[in-house]
């Protein structure tokens, strides 16, 4: 569901492994499931701070990757909530890249809804 | 952390020098309030799309009003269906000629209809994707679809208000969600409406009112190359023996952008008007000055030099190009696509 709706296409869950390790060689070429594509991407004026570093704008983040979310207690750059349905909403804005998969999410009916919070859960 | 640092100070300073600018002689030398940075505004930009003049229509400067989207550039009206706006206007164009024209939802959120339409172009100079015009484009979305979406109906070509799109279905089993996809060519663009929902039934409703399009003659999923009003639209025509005078831009500054640029060459090989779809605006002072030295053989057509528009890419190729940015301490610019 996560996919479907389209969280993943910026959440990427694994885009690469670990190199090969001649330490622990287990952990070598193990998939990182860090659920980002770790670009940086347009956020729109809600996310906006202003806040310009390197060559990306003040509306511009770089993916936060998603493993642990569910340990999180604070949730988006300034923490400013923490409520996951309110961060996920959150991502909706004018010049955000995210707003369709957004309205995606909120074309689910509740329990969908429910699926992909449980899932973040999870992580 | 350092340039937030230093922005912070900046603001600190920017505003503690108006307060004392601002305090007349021999009034009351109460400071006044700093200003505050307003919410919901992008002050500090990023690479943005920009014109040589603000008078030419640009593929990104198409408006919703209550009744339809209207497209100058591309010359086409779509009018909107009753209950649906835009709530949320989209993204700036990407450095690949990716825009995002209009996104469209039903007014009321909660109500029964649920959905999107996401109205998009795809400038054909620029795209990644391996295809030559927008039946070719969707042709290749639908073979490329991931595991988790099922075709329902292959690309197609079909009509919609007398000119020619190519049409792709598909669904998520596990959520429910259906996508029509409806794209042709106009300018050389790929023009897409993207219609999502959970009920087929609305999505037929939003192809059905696309019949009130109106559409430019050019349109359709393989032609679509300019003409008429619009001057014709010729892919690389800026290589090789049509340039009859170059002289490239340096850049000095550290980016590692690609800088994707539409150009507008006027029957005696000129350069008329120059659009860049993603730049900073030093990045765009630079190569105006030296675009305005370029000079082209005229395109000619019948025995007749015409206006002719096309493509020019600057900066970093785009497959190397990489956005230096926030939460990245640990991943410097360089390294990003060291990773295979």
């Amino acid at each position: 569901m996560f996919k479907s709706v389209g969280c993943s296409v910026c959440h990427t869950p694994t885009i690469n492994s670990t190199q090969p390790s001649g330490v622990t060689p287990s952990l070598g070429g193990a998939a990182v499931s860090a659920f980002s594509d770790f670009e940086v991407h347009h956020m729109g004026t809600g996310l906006n701070d202003n806040v310009s570093q390197g060559t990306a704008g003040g509306d511009q983040f770089r993916t936060a990757p998603l493993w642990g979310v569910g340990q999180r207690i604070f949730f988006l750059h300034d923490g400013r909530t923490n409520n996951l349905l309110t961060a996920i909403r959150a991502h909706a804005s004018s010049g955000s890249e995210a707003s369709t998969v957004v309205s995606n999410f909120n074309s689910l009916p509740a329990a969908s809804q429910q699926d992909v919070l449980n899932f973040l859960r999870s992580l | 952390m350092r340039a937030r640092y230093f922005t912070l100070a900046g603001l600190l300073l920017l505003s503690s020098a108006h307060s004392w600018s601002a305090a007349p002689h021999g009034s009351d030398p109460s400071p006044t309030p700093p200003a505050k940075v307003p919410a919901g505004v992008i002050l500090v930009k990023g690479a943005w799309s920009s014109a040589s003049d603000s008078t030419t229509p640009a593929p990104e400067a198409g408006k919703v009003t209550s009744r339809h989207y209207h497209s100058p550039y591309f010359q086409f009206s779509y009018p909107l269906a009753a209950g649906w706006n835009q709530k949320f206007e989209g993204p700036p164009p990407s450095d690949h000629g990716y825009y995002v024209l209009a996104q469209l939802q039903p007014v009321e959120a909660n109500g029964s209809i649920r959905g999107s339409v996401l109205i998009e172009a795809q400038d054909m100079f620029f795209t990644p994707t391996p295809a030559n015009n927008a039946l070719e484009l969707v042709s290749y979305t639908g073979s490329h679809l991931r595991a988790d979406y099922e075709v329902e109906r292959a690309p197609t070509e079909v009509t919609v208000a007398g000119r020619s799109f190519a049409r792709l279905d598909y669904v998520s089993p596990v959520t429910d969600l259906h996508w029509t996809v409806l794209a042709t060519q106009i300018r050389c663009h790929t023009v897409q409406f993207t219609f999502t929902s959970t009920d087929p039934k609305v999505i037929e409703q939003l192809v059905a009112g696309m019949s009130g399009m109106s559409l430019p003659v050019e349109a359709g999923v393989s032609s679509g190359k300019g003409g008429g009003p619009a001057p014709l639209c010729v892919k690389d025509y800026a290589t090789g023996g049509n340039v009859l005078n170059r002289v490239d831009p340096i850049l000095t500054d550290r980016r590692f952008n690609s800088i994707p640029v539409r150009v507008v060459i006027d029957a005696t090989g000129k350069v008329k008007y120059i659009h860049f779809i993603s730049s900073f605006p030093e990045q765009a002072r630079v190569i105006t000055d030296a675009l305005q030295q370029w000079r082209f053989k005229p395109y000619v057509s019948n025995g007749k030099a015409l206006e002719v528009e096309t493509g020019i890419s600057f900066g970093i190729p785009p497959n190397k190009a990489v956005i230096s940015g926030k939460h990245e301490p640990q991943l410097p610019p360089a390294r990003k696509h060291d990773v295979t």
